[in-house]
């Protein structure tokens, strides 16, 4: 039998960033599987050795996607270190960006997925649905990405009672209209034939590898780290959503439900919001070290911060989700036809400009 | 599927044909910044604060150098300034190839008085 | 911080990795922060939501042991770990994000200076 070496290379029409995967099939199996990152290196982490106010806007632009959550883990981690805790209004305003830059990921993510199986229809209907998120993104802070809004100590803009209206009232029309998609793509016999046993993930092997976020979750490990109750989810009633399975499918379904509990999480928020103040603005040294963990879209982000006593930092340390979630790929790939990697390799939810830096 | 399908013959498309149709942008959206000369003191707060390094202030010149190409429009120099001379406008801003920057004279105190009076 | 564990040696070292794992504990992350003299390397474990710091100083000639056997996720942390901080551990390759030509350079180091090309802008 001969080997015949394939590469899944840096430009591909499913990624959206660029990784070499270089694979070994025989007679379309796949045998064997190896990869190369580091198209994107900024050098990031030396480039955050600088004052630490200016490193907020810096830090924003390391992902496109999941830019507020890094800034939010940021300010913290500089939080914890100085010794203050923002105000409660400004955590709900966190709280409420976070889970719009969820809800905005996740209908990005289902969009490639639906484009990867064929299904271009979907793709369509999803970014024009997903265009009242950016709408409403755009009337809270004033850019459709990097926003600009945190700063140590809280957030720069307030929500306006006539923009807590706008944001209701987009809510509801995001909710029904996407009852209609979720009913039309979860009945569908060609998705469902697609994905349903394809790159299964076992539960100890979730468990083995340290996989983080909906892919753990789809796994049947109950792991979600806002359950540590960081901003304002202390206030906030939820429980994370666990399905068995762990192929390709419960990776779909679990992001459609996520969607949903976000859209809730948003509404709770703006129903116990009080009024008061959002930030103050003050000088301080930063000396010491801290640890701040936080749960973007896609798994788990890790901030270590060390400060030297001046306002210059000393040693910035980022780790994030999908630097741990890649590690998956050769236990996923093996043994699939040639034609059902791209779906699975689309299915960890890859953002390699988070894990270049 | 099939209704939607069929509804959608009938809808327009939703996509705005960008430059001949122009959305309207939120009052305060992140366009550009706007010097006001008659306020400015040349205290080089905002110079220290700008994150993105496009400002630089020359006392000896009276002169206010702005990096148009590099400004993020973040609204750092706006919350630092304590004569509100810089202000966020909603206008954005046009793409060009000139990446020189542009320099602003500040009229020294003697003119400002002599102007009063 | 919180539950810091100071280790000496790569024998407690792999001892209090060992217990950590077998209490459910997965790898977190693996930090690198250069002393001066000397380099120190942060194993951080999380079990049930709470986060343990194994510290470890080592010197910076001398080649490192590597966890993946204790932690099966362990690899691509400590090639990043190598190749920014010239630390050869046992075992692995060291290359991740940097191509061949920058291979050694060591950016992390604070002896080395990053030039600011002029000619920008």
């Amino acid at each position: 039998m001969t080997v015949t070496t394939v590469p899944f290379g840096p430009q591909h029409p499913i990624l959206p960033e660029p990784v070499h995967v270089k694979l070994e099939l025989e007679e379309e199996k796949v045998v064997g599987v190896s990869f190369e990152v580091g198209y994107a290196h900024r050098g990031m982490e030396k480039a955050l050795e600088t004052d630490y106010m200016k490193g907020i806007y810096l830090s924003e632009r390391i992902c496109g996607i999941c830019s507020n959550i890094h800034t939010t883990t940021y300010v913290n981690a500089i939080e914890k270190i100085i010794g203050i805790e923002a105000h409660k209004r400004a955590k709900y305003i966190r709280t409420i960006m976070a889970e719009l830059e969820r809800l905005h990921s996740h209908l990005l993510w289902l969009g490639h997925a639906g484009e990867a199986v064929g299904f271009e229809n979907l793709f369509m209907r999803l970014w024009d649905v997903r265009e009242i998120v950016m709408d409403t993104l755009e009337f809270i802070s004033g850019n459709r990405v990097q926003y600009a809004m945190n700063t140590i100590g809280g957030v720069r803009r307030d929500i306006t009672p006539k923009k807590e209206k706008m944001v209701e009232d987009h809510m509801d029309k995001l909710e029904e209209k996407m009852i209609e998609i979720k009913r039309d793509m979860l009945t569908d016999y060609l998705l469902k034939k697609r994905t349903a046993g394809v790159g299964v993930l076992k539960k100890e092997d979730a468990e083995r590898l340290g996989t983080v976020g909906p892919n753990a979750r789809a796994s049947g490990v109950p792991w979600d780290l806002r359950m540590t109750r960081y901003e304002a989810y202390e206030y906030i009633n939820f429980h994370p959503i666990v399905l068995e399975g762990g192929d390709n499918l419960s990776r779909v379904v679990i992001r459609v439900e996520e969607s949903f509990q976000a859209i809730d999480i948003i509404r709770q928020c703006l129903n116990q919001m009080t009024p008061g103040r959002t930030w103050y603005r003050y000088r301080h040294e930063v000396s010491g070290e801290a640890v701040a963990r936080t749960e973007p879209p896609r798994g788990e982000l890790f901030y270590y911060i060390k400060g030297n006593g001046t306002n210059i930092l000393e040693r910035v340390k980022i780790r994030t989700p999908t630097f741990m979630n890649l590690m998956v790929l050769p236990t996923i790939l093996m043994g699939l036809q040639f034609a059902d990697v791209p779906i699975t390799i689309l299915s960890i939810d890859p953002c390699f400009s988070c894990t270049d830096r | 599927m099939l209704k939607y399908t069929i509804k959608n013959i009938f809808k327009k498309p939703s996509t705005v044909k960008y430059p001949y149709e122009k959305r309207d942008t939120p009052d305060d959206f992140r366009g550009q910044i706007v010097i006001d000369v008659d306020k400015c003191t040349l205290c080089h707060f905002c110079e220290m604060q700008c994150a993105a390094n496009a400002i630089e202030i020359d006392k000896e010149n009276n002169a206010i150098k702005y990096k148009i190409m590099k400004c993020i429009a973040c609204g750092e120099c706006v919350d630092e300034c304590p004569t509100e001379a810089m202000k966020i406008v909603p206008q954005p801003r046009k793409s060009g190839y000139d990446k020189s920057w542009k320099i602003i004279k500040v009229p020294r105190l003697e003119e400002k008085l002599e102007r009063k009076v | 911080m919180k539950n810091d564990i100071l280790v000496t040696d790569t024998q407690g070292l792999i001892s209090r990795l060992r217990e950590l794992a077998s209490k459910g504990g997965r790898l977190s992350a693996i930090t690198g922060v250069d002393l001066g003299e000397r380099l120190e390397v942060i194993y951080s474990v999380d079990v049930a939501y709470t986060l343990h710091n194994v510290r470890i100083e080592i010197e910076p000639g001398v080649e490192h042991i590597s966890v993946n056997d204790i932690f099966n996720n362990a690899w691509m942390p400590e090639n990043e770990l190598s190749e920014m901080f010239n630390v050869k551990i046992h075992g692995i390759k060291g290359q991740l994000l940097l191509t061949d030509e920058d291979m050694g350079k060591a950016p992390l180091l604070k002896s080395t200076r990053i030039e600011v090309l002029k000619g920008g802008f």
